[in-house]
């Protein structure tokens, strides 16, 4: 194609890999990756390759990228701070695809001429015979009919292709979706619900849940949401543990001092080692707290950890009752 | 009109060069797993191009030579398929841990 | 078969076939023993005067050879006759000795060996042999001392003896090695003392007193005298044979063998100097710590540690006939005083402090006589043997101020020698024992009538006078009544006689009290402090190489830094951030493709 409108498309696909890579919004990110994939199909016209180019855009950016995009909705994910960055790792991200630069212009140097886009020499592929001796594209077919109006219809060569000489990859690559596709269904079952273990008899259910795990510290990490501690007077209630326990009436019993008989949280299904620690922060350490919660206590975490009824809907408190009892037998 | 200034096989190389090396940068620098997995695709597409490129530029019998537009075909389906396994591990990660944040990620420590 | 092999032959067989065959029967085994060394003495006898070599190659590489020979001349034959002749004599003393013995047939055995072995030292013709020889003789030292190994004290002395020996042997073997490399030979016969001049009279008296470090070692001078007195340990057949008469007499042998080869007068006068002072203090340290002992047979050791050092001062004063002359007459009458020891003790149940003996005098007349004589001889008294052999001894030390040593020394002798004879012999029995002694079986008293004889007569023979020809040694059997040394040794007869009566006659104790002397200078305690501390020192030395060179800085260094840099590594490459891995890959490819595609 000529030179401005390469330049044009990659002008387009640098600028869209560059805005995936600096913006802070994820679905912003997604986005550029649609632009930069457009501009890469362009590229692909330009050299004559059209189904190519055409496959880019439909499953790359059509399929692709939606997923993605998908993918981000459902994990709700957030904007990244800039603080985030760390300067060894930028400095890394830039210095090492420089050099990368660096070498390729180098290589790319050492060429005397640049090869130059050689023409289609259509009356040559009209006569190109393969191993046999016969001619490839036979008369009559639709390939010699195209070739002799002198127009390269790269669809059906790369047909002709792909189900002669790479019949065998083809049917691999067949299979293979397959796999991806079991797998992908797979993975993203959800693990089994805690309903179920209540439901059945006690003495069947896992033993090695039945003692509390000394919860295993996650390295510091930088707590994005600051815990709103709220210092109050502690009120003994009759049946409390005698350690610093205060009821705050949003968020029922919480505790201001990690205690003894802190269990480990993680073992509830749809809670993480992020989670707990958020949950520590809040007070909640033990199994017997999440299961007293009340309908206006799930609600104050559910909308202080962003949950969106995730609480009711991993079964937290089900969960935590069952695992409070085996913990009292 | 017929002095048209194409570009030659060097400019494909170097701009696809430059897609990898953006797609390399983007792996390295973000802390979003979501981000890095497109920042890889990019890479993928990047080398797509260098495929698409030499394959036009060698002539097999007068026509392009179709072999590495077959390995482009076969490229973006294994990319489509990888795309989706890598997100569903994605989603499953996030359902153990709750963060997407690489740092936060770093049980291969040690 | 030359007949001098057949002396080196028949105490090896007798050896070999009592351990390998007759061990159970411990009377073919005595008689055997007997039977040889009795062969042995005839065989010698014969062979007086004969001034025959012979030699059979052992070690043969290239252009070097080591020799196993004989060389008979005057000083070797006279030699032979003294350890035959003792050796016969004391065999037919332990026949009655080690009567009621248990192990008979390996003491016997052992006496065997010990013959062959002198027999080696003796008639050796060059310094490789002699040197092998003089081991052996250290091993037949060793397990007669320890014949009665049940013992701890007895076990503990033989070891002490081989060690002390094996310190003096190892400067011996550098001296030898030494003259080997000075004069370009081990034999003796071809030997030739210009080399010693040419070399200077440093590196020559370097080797001599290295040489001579193995006479310090057998013939039990100062520093390494203490294996001596503990020798006492073995039986009293043994300690007569082996440490009065014959072994101990090796190093002076040995000194006047080197003398003969080399040549006396190309000695360098320094090295003589330190020889003759090691001699005289060493006499005159033993005669100190024998007046104070009180078990019969140390005394006798102490005064075998004086003698020893008289016949070492004379090798020194580069008059070796007069110390060859003295070793010859002092073994026949030590000899006498140990066997005579033995009789004692034996007849006293084998009870062996003199202050629990007296009055033997009337209960054993024969022993006493004898013993007696042999006093006389050892202190001696004129027309005694030793009073010819000190005589001459003190003539050769006159003019400097080992002259006065050693008067002050036969001072010395005279008082613990009568000591003993009046505690052990004068008075009457004070214990038990003493008073149950009577005269011991006649096949103990004829080796000690046969001894005393030889006391008074043995210099008259000079046909069997250890001295080579080549050395004047004149020899006057009538004193010289107008010489000073003559009144000298008259006048501290007399003293220290009148002085051992004064304070020992009738005496029940003694009444002189002095530790030092009696605790042998406390000597054994300091050896014992420096080899601990040595010990120590050097096991503390390795124990620091093994434990912090080694172990902390190799083998620990060596943990360390592969864990260290594996830290390192792990702390930079592994850290869990994913970003990390990424950017080690990206780093990785990025050098791949450098290393491939430009250099």
């Amino acid at each position: 194609m000529p030179s401005p409108l390469f330049y044009l498309f990659a002008l387009l696909m640098v600028a869209g890999g560059l805005m995936v890579v600096l913006m802070r919004n994820p679905v912003s990110s997604a986005l550029s990756m649609v632009l930069s994939f457009i501009g890469l199909a362009g590229l692909f016209i330009g050299l004559n390759s059209y189904f190519v180019g055409i496959l880019q855009i439909l499953v790359y950016a059509g399929a692709i990228m939606v997923l993605f995009i998908f993918i981000i909705m459902l994990l709700d994910v957030k904007k990244e701070e800039k603080d985030n960055w760390k300067g060894a790792s930028v400095a890394a991200g830039v210095a090492i695809p420089l050099v990368l630069l660096i070498q390729l212009a180098g290589v790319l140097s050492t060429v005397k001429a640049s090869p130059k886009v050689p023409t289609i020499n259509f009356e040559q592929a009209l006569q190109h015979t393969n191993a046999e001796g016969a001619l490839m594209y036979k008369e009559g077919t639709m390939i010699h009919k195209r070739l002799s109006a002198e127009r390269l219809s790269d669809t059906h060569l790369i047909g002709h292709k792909l189900f002669t000489d790479y019949n065998f990859p083809l049917q691999v690559i067949a299979v293979l979706l397959l796999v991806a596709t079991v797998g992908c269904v797979k993975l993203s079952k959800k693990s089994a619900p805690a309903v179920a273990m209540a439901a059945s008899p006690p003495n069947t259910a896992p033993p090695a849940k039945s003692e509390p795990k000394t919860p295993v510290k996650p390295e510091p990490e930088p707590v994005v949401v600051p815990p709103l501690k709220k210092p109050s007077v502690a009120k003994n209630l009759s049946e409390d543990p005698p350690l610093h326990t205060t009821t705050d009436h949003k968020r029922g019993l919480i505790y201001t001092e990690r205690p003894d008989d802190a269990d480990d949280l993680k073992v509830i299904s749809g809670i993480g080692p992020v989670l707990e620690k958020k949950l520590n922060d809040f007070g909640i350490y033990t199994y017997k707290q999440i299961a007293d919660w009340s309908d206006e206590n799930i609600s104050e975490f559910d909308d202080l950890l962003s949950f969106k009824g995730r609480i009711t809907r991993d079964s937290w408190l089900t969960q935590a009752a069952e695992l409070h009892t085996k913990k009292q037998a | 009109m017929q002095e048209l200034i194409l570009p030659t096989l060097n400019e494909y190389l170097f701009v696809s060069g430059l897609l990898f090396a953006i797609g390399l940068a983007g792996v390295i620098v973000r802390r979003n797993i979501i981000v890095i997995f497109m920042c890889l695709e990019m890479m993928l597409a990047a080398a797509s191009l260098t495929l698409v490129a030499f394959s036009r530029f060698h002539l097999v019998g007068g026509l392009p030579d179709y072999d590495g537009q077959m390995l482009v075909f076969f490229i973006i389906t294994v990319a489509a398929a990888e795309v989706a396994v890598g997100l569903a591990i994605i989603v499953s990660l996030y359902r153990a841990r709750q963060t997407i944040h690489t740092d936060d990620l770093t049980s291969l420590k040690g | 078969m030359e007949t001098p092999w057949l002396l080196f032959l028949i105490p090896f067989a007798s050896a070999a076939i009592i351990q390998l065959g007759l061990k159970r029967n411990a009377m073919a085994s005595s008689l055997l023993s007997t039977l040889s060394v009795v062969v042995s003495f005839i065989i010698a006898c014969s062979l007086l005067g004969s001034d025959q070599a012979g030699s059979w190659t052992w070690v043969e590489a290239g252009s070097f050879q080591l020799n196993i020979g004989y060389k008979l001349d005057q000083l070797a034959t006279g030699m032979m006759i003294v350890v035959t002749g003792i050796g016969m004599l004391v065999h037919i003393f332990s026949l009655g000795y080690m009567k009621t013995d248990e192990s008979k047939a390996r003491y016997f055995g052992c006496l065997s060996m010990f013959m062959f072995s002198m027999t080696g030292i003796v008639l050796a013709s060059n310094f490789v042999m002699m040197f092998i020889f003089w081991e052996l003789v250290g091993l037949s030292s060793y397990l007669l001392i320890g014949h009665w190994y049940h013992k701890d004290s007895a076990a503990d002395a033989a070891k002490k003896a081989f060690l002390t020996n094996r310190i003096g042997d190892f400067g011996f073997m550098i001296g030898i090695l030494m003259l080997w490399g000075i004069t370009g030979t081990v034999i003796f016969a071809d030997m030739d003392g210009t080399s010693l001049g040419v070399v200077g009279t440093c590196i020559a008296g370097t080797a001599i007193l290295l040489v001579f470090c193995g006479a310090i070692g057998k013939s039990a001078q100062l520093p390494l005298h203490v294996w001596l007195p503990d020798a006492m340990e073995g039986p009293t057949p043994v300690s007569a044979l082996i440490h009065a008469a014959t072994m101990v007499a090796a190093g002076v042998y040995m000194m006047a063998r080197l003398y003969l080869s080399v040549g006396a007068d190309m000695i360098p006068a320094w090295s003589g100097e330190v020889i003759a002072w090691i001699g005289g203090i060493t006499s005159l340290a033993a005669a100190l710590m024998a007046t104070q002992q009180n078990d019969i047979k140390k005394i006798l050791a102490y005064s075998t540690l004086s003698q020893l050092g008289y016949m070492v001062m004379a090798v020194g004063l580069v008059a070796p006939e007069v110390g060859m002359f003295h070793l010859f007459t002092h073994a026949w009458f030590k000899a006498l005083l140990f066997l005579g020891s033995g009789a004692v003790i034996y007849a006293c149940h084998h009870e062996q402090d003199i202050w629990k003996m007296g009055g033997l005098l009337k209960k054993m007349p024969v022993t006493a006589i004898t013993f007696l004589v042999g006093t006389l001889a050892l202190t001696a008294v004129p027309f005694t043997a030793g009073f010819y052999s000190k005589e001459e001894i003190l003539y050769a030390a006159k003019g400097s101020p080992l002259f006065y040593l050693a008067a002050f020394v036969a001072f010395l002798t005279t008082f613990y020698m009568f000591r003993l004879f009046i505690v052990a012999f004068l008075g009457k029995p004070r214990e038990h024992g003493a008073e149950e002694a009577k005269e011991v079986a006649p096949i103990m008293s004829l080796p000690l009538v046969l001894l005393a004889l030889m006391a008074f007569v043995a210099p008259h023979i000079t046909k069997i006078l250890p001295v080579p020809l080549e050395w004047d040694l004149h020899f006057k059997a009538f004193p010289d009544l107008t010489s000073s040394v003559f009144w000298t040794s008259i006048g501290v007869f007399l003293a220290g006689g009148a002085v051992a009566f004064v304070l020992y006659s009738g005496k029940n104790q003694d009444p002189l009290s002095i530790s030092l002397f009696r605790n042998k200078f406390y000597l054994d305690e300091i050896y014992q402090k420096i080899i601990t501390i040595c010990q120590d020192a050097v096991a503390a030395i390795i124990h620091f190489c093994d434990e912090f060179i080694i172990g902390t800085l190799f083998v620990g260094g060596a943990t360390r830094s592969a864990q260290g840099v594996g830290n390192l590594f792990r702390r930079f490459a592994q850290n869990g951030s994913l970003s990390h891995y990424a950017y080690l890959m990206a780093l990785g490819a990025v050098l791949v493709i450098y290393f491939t595609v430009f250099a």
